[in-house]
C-alpha cells in the first residue's frame, strides 16, 4: 500500500513535468513561427516603396500598402484567416495581435537616430527606411490555473541600409 | 505476491516516465529545425527570387546533418523566378517515421512529417 501511493505521488509530479515540459516547447515553436512569420511580414511591407518618389530620388515606403501587404503576409504565413484567428490546421493555437505597425523614410524621419520605444522595449539606431512591427499571441497553456504567463510577444525592424560593399 | 504484482503492473509506467520527456524533446528538436531551416531557406530565396539547386542542397546538408536521411527530405517551392513584388512559397516536409507514445493510447493519428511553410515576397531584379 505504502509503495502503491509513494508511486501514485511520482506519478503525480512526472504527469505536471511533462504537461509543463510540453508547454515550453509549444512555447518555444509558436515563438519562432510568430518571429519568422513577423520577419516575413516588416521584409515584404517595407518592399512597398512608392515609384513615382523614387523616380525623385526619394525612399518613400507607401504605409497604406505595407500595412496591408503585412497583414496578408502574416495571414499566409501563419494560415489566419480575416480577423487573425488561425485556420484549420494552422500551426498557430490562438488569435495573433498586432500591436504595434510603424514605417519611417524619408517623408518622416532623418537617418540614422536612435529609435527607442519603451511600451515595447525597442531600443536600436535606424540607418535607412524601416518598418518596425510588433506581434503578439497568447502563451500556450497545457497547465492550467498554477501559472499567470505572459502573451508570446515578437518585434520586427526591417530597414534599408546602405551598401557600403 | 501482491507487491511483485503491483511492481509489474507499474513497471511500463515507469519506462514510459522516463523515456518519453526524452522522445518528446527529440521530436520537438526536429521540428524546430526543418521549421528553422524553412526560414532560412525563404529568406535567402527572397534574394534569389527562387530556392535555387544550391540552396536547397544546403539546406538538405543541414538536415541531414540532424539524422534525417535525403530521401526523407521534400522541398516544394516555385519552380521559376520570381521579379521583385511577386511571391515565392517555400514549403519543407520531412518524413516523420519516430512514434510517439501518447499517440499509442488514443485514437488520433500522428503527424506523419514536420512540416514548415514560408511566403515572402522576392527582392529580385535581373
Amino acid at each position: 500500500m505504502d509503495f502503491t501511493i509513494k508511486l501514485s505521488f511520482i506519478v503525480l509530479i512526472f504527469l505536471f513535468a511533462w504537461l509543463y515540459q510540453e508547454q515550453n516547447q509549444e512555447w518555444d515553436l509558436q515563438r519562432n513561427l510568430l518571429k519568422d512569420a513577423n520577419n516575413f511580414a516588416a521584409h515584404d511591407a517595407a518592399l512597398q516603396i512608392d515609384d513615382d518618389e523614387k523616380s525623385r530620388g526619394r525612399l518613400i515606403i507607401d504605409d497604406t500598402l505595407a500595412r496591408a501587404v503585412f497583414e496578408d503576409s502574416l495571414q499566409r504565413n501563419l494560415g489566419l484567416d480575416g480577423s487573425f484567428n488561425p485556420r484549420p490546421g494552422s500551426p498557430v493555437l490562438s488569435e495573433v495581435r498586432i500591436l504595434h505597425f510603424e514605417v519611417f523614410d524619408e517623408s518622416n524621419a532623418t537617418f540614422p537616430f536612435f529609435y527607442q520605444n519603451p511600451t515595447y522595449r525597442i531600443a536600436q539606431w535606424i540607418y535607412g527606411p524601416s518598418v518596425i512591427s510588433v506581434i503578439e499571441t497568447d502563451h500556450p497553456r497545457f497547465v492550467y490555473r498554477v501559472f499567470q504567463h505572459l502573451p508570446i510577444r515578437v518585434p520586427a525592424i526591417q530597414e534599408y541600409k546602405e551598401n557600403r560593399l | 505476491m501482491k507487491e511483485t504484482l503491483i511492481r509489474a503492473i507499474y513497471m511500463p509506467v515507469l519506462l514510459y516516465m522516463i523515456l518519453q520527456p526524452m522522445l518528446s524533446y527529440l521530436d520537438y528538436l526536429y521540428d524546430l529545425v526543418v521549421k528553422l531551416n524553412t526560414a532560412y531557406l525563404t529568406q535567402k530565396a527572397a534574394v534569389e527570387g527562387m530556392v535555387t539547386p544550391q540552396l536547397e542542397q544546403e539546406v538538405i546538408n543541414n538536415l541531414t546533418a540532424v539524422g534525417f536521411s535525403e530521401d526523407e527530405i521534400h522541398i516544394e517551392s516555385n519552380p521559376t523566378i520570381r521579379y521583385r513584388g511577386e511571391r515565392i512559397d517555400v514549403i519543407v516536409r520531412v518524413e516523420r517515421d519516430r512514434t510517439l507514445f501518447p499517440y499509442i493510447f488514443t485514437n488520433k493519428q500522428q503527424p506523419s512529417y514536420y512540416y514548415g511553410h514560408g511566403s515572402i515576397i522576392s527582392e529580385f531584379l535581373d
